[in-house]
């Protein structure tokens, strides 16, 4: 065959009869677009929750919780600094921050009211968790020493009550306790239970276990790890130690709980694998009805085609000419339809981007290249399941009946 | 160049007794005749002209075409020979609708793996008389000019035997005078021109004239006034 003349002949039929092209294409690019789409939110979703989980658990860290159960608080609160004091020391870990987190309370700036999550940290956080000030400064080690009346407020605290100006080196009420602002925290958005992470206020939390909740107790600790590869023993130890501290028999639970990095990768891959399931369910079910568009076009369009096909035989065809034809023709369709798919959904993700951005703050994933390739591929394969059965029926039609 | 040995062609309807389509034909045309087949609607002159095109294959007997036995050859092989050998003019031209008079002529061409497929088409168009005519669309042209491009499209790929199923069937008189020179000329330059028709006037164009009846040659004899003409 005369494969310049073949590609001429498939084109120009395309271009000239181009509603059937529209119709054969339209299930391929619905196909294309639906599954990347899908696939850019969940990935979108899955980074903004990665994201979240590498702040709060770092890779390198162990993160002590008060209290059984994952979440905590199954149990009587029992974690002092001289426990972690005591864990750090011994272990002789060297970057680890505490937590003690107090829940909402009333915040009063000049004539601005709001509620505000407030929570203590030492001036290891930048660090340890990731998250310096996007303006002003972090506490200083001596101001958590010397139990400081400073704090740090989330972006969305800080347009709260400070409409139009600089938060910086003004002064708040925590509970009615004078606070000087050092600075606003980088922006994180929110986390996976919908919570602004940007409505909060850090202060030394040596500062609110002396003069705001007068407690003795840690919400948690973060501890760092330099050699990830000793975490499993270093858990062990930590247990160890905090169980003999605290006091628990023999067969007794324990009063807090550690969560590694691992434990949160186990959790994130049980939440996300029915999602990916679910996604590539609906990538088979809307290529599978893409593939049986394009059939039952294809066996339309062959059948008014009869006479086109005999002439061709008549004309030298040999019965592969007239399958490759047929083949290539829908194939180019499959190319041309799911690139208009990939095209739309860039245009979708980006509209997709900003409506979860707006509700959630889910910042928009990169395109998924890789799954763009296998949605091209896929389109490609329904084309060729697709036209393979109409192309062999049109071979074998007997040119004296086709060409009556 | 052609030789029909014995052939015979049965077609079995349900419910019908079987007909015989062709019943023992055997004939012989050489190169650079022009034949007419002459018989009325039924009498197997298409099913003659199926077989003889490579479209259909007898049920017994041998044809051989320039010396080889055609009823034997595989699918691939019919197809090559169809395109390089054989040129067809059809009654309903037969054109592709919105697909322009070149493109139709190059229709065998795509088949033929050659490289200079614009200029062979435009040359046969320009042999037909309708150079000017190449990027109308089929549906635009009259009859007549829609035949030419159909004869183009036989000769595009410079075949030795043109076989012509009723050609002017369609026709007025005007076209059909015109298609008759135009299949004439081409048999002067050398083309054996087989005209399958049931006409007698346009039969009694051709050297040589064929009677097909029930499926049988009833009589094969020169056309001495034409023959007659053209010498």
């Amino acid at each position: 065959m005369n494969l310049s003349l073949l590609f001429k002949t498939i084109a120009r039929r395309l271009a000239r009869f181009k509603l059937k092209t529209i119709f054969m294409g339209l299930g391929i690019t619905v196909a294309v677009l639906a599954t990347v789409l899908l696939q850019t939110a969940l990935m979108s979703v899955e980074n903004t929750f990665a994201s979240f989980v590498n702040r709060n658990y770092p890779a390198n860290g162990l993160v002590l919780m008060t209290g059984s159960g994952f979440m905590g608080g199954a149990t009587r609160a029992n974690l002092e600094i001289s426990d972690v004091e005591t864990v750090v020391s011994s272990l002789g870990i060297k970057q680890w921050d505490p937590v003690v987190m107090v829940g909402p309370r009333d915040i009063k700036q000049e004539g601005n009211i709001a509620l505000v999550n407030v929570a203590g940290y030492s001036e290891q956080a930048e660090v340890v968790r990731s998250r310096s000030a996007q303006e002003g400064e972090f506490f200083t080690a001596e101001e958590v020493r010397s139990r400081a009346h400073v704090a740090l407020i989330g972006s969305t605290t800080a347009r709260d009550l400070f409409p139009g100006g600089s938060p910086v080196g003004a002064s708040i009420f925590i509970d009615n306790v004078p606070f000087t602002v050092k600075g606003v925290l980088e922006t994180t958005g929110v986390d996976p239970h919908g919570g602004d992470q940007d409505n909060a206020i850090w202060i030394p939390y040596t500062t609110l276990m002396e003069s705001l909740v007068k407690t003795t107790q840690l919400s948690g600790a973060t501890l760092i790890i330099d050699d990830p590869s000793r975490r499993d023993e270093i858990q062990k130890e930590v247990t160890q130690i905090l169980r003999e501290r605290h006091q628990i028999g023999e067969g007794q639970q324990d009063d807090f709980s550690i969560v590694t990095p691992v434990s949160m990768a186990q959790l994130r891959g049980k939440m996300f694998s029915t999602w990916k399931l679910f996604i590539r369910l609906i990538a088979g079910t809307v290529f599978l009805v893409a593939a049986i568009v394009i059939l039952s076009i294809m066996q339309i369009s062959i059948k008014g085609r009869t006479a086109e096909i005999g002439l061709r035989k008549a004309l030298g065809a040999r019965p592969r000419d007239l399958q490759i034809q047929i083949v290539l023709e829908v194939l180019l369709v499959a190319l041309i339809a799911s690139l208009a798919g990939l095209v739309l959904a860039k245009i979708g993700s980006g509209f997709l981007a900003s409506m979860l951005g707006e509700k959630f703050g889910v910042k928009e994933a990169s395109p998924p290249v890789l799954v763009m390739l296998a949605a091209v591929g896929l389109a490609m394969l329904t084309g060729l399941v697709g036209g393979l059965w109409p192309a062999r029926r049109a071979a074998r039609l007997n040119p004296v009946q086709a060409l009556k | 160049m052609i030789e029909l040995r014995n052939l015979v062609k049965t077609y079995q309807k349900p419910k019908e007794p079987p007909v015989k389509a062709l019943d023992h034909v055997s004939l012989k045309i050489e190169q650079g005749e022009l034949v007419a087949i002459l018989g009325p609607s039924g009498s197997g002159k298409s099913t003659l002209m199926n077989v003889m095109g490579l479209l259909d294959r007898p049920d017994s007997g041998e044809y051989l075409l320039n010396g080889r036995a055609a009823h034997v050859l595989s699918e691939d092989e019919l197809a090559r020979v169809r395109n390089r050998v054989i040129g067809f003019v059809f009654q309903q031209y037969h054109l592709l609708p919105r697909t322009t008079a070149m493109e139709n002529v190059q229709l065998p061409l795509l088949y033929a793996d050659r490289k200079d497929y614009d200029q062979r088409s435009r040359a046969a168009l320009a042999a037909v008389g309708l150079a000017e005519r190449m990027s109308h669309f089929a549906e635009e042209l009259s009859g007549g000019q829609q035949q030419r491009v159909a004869i183009a499209r036989a000769i595009v790929n410079e075949p030795s035997v043109l076989l012509a199923d009723e050609p002017t069937g369609n026709l007025d008189s005007t076209s059909t005078r015109e298609i008759i020179d135009l299949l004439k000329t081409l048999n002067a330059k050398g083309t054996t021109v087989i005209l399958i028709t049931h006409d007698r006037e346009v039969a009694d164009q051709a050297n040589r004239i064929i009677r097909i009846r029930d499926g049988a040659v009833e009589a094969d004899e020169l056309n001495v006034r034409a023959a007659g003409g053209v010498e």
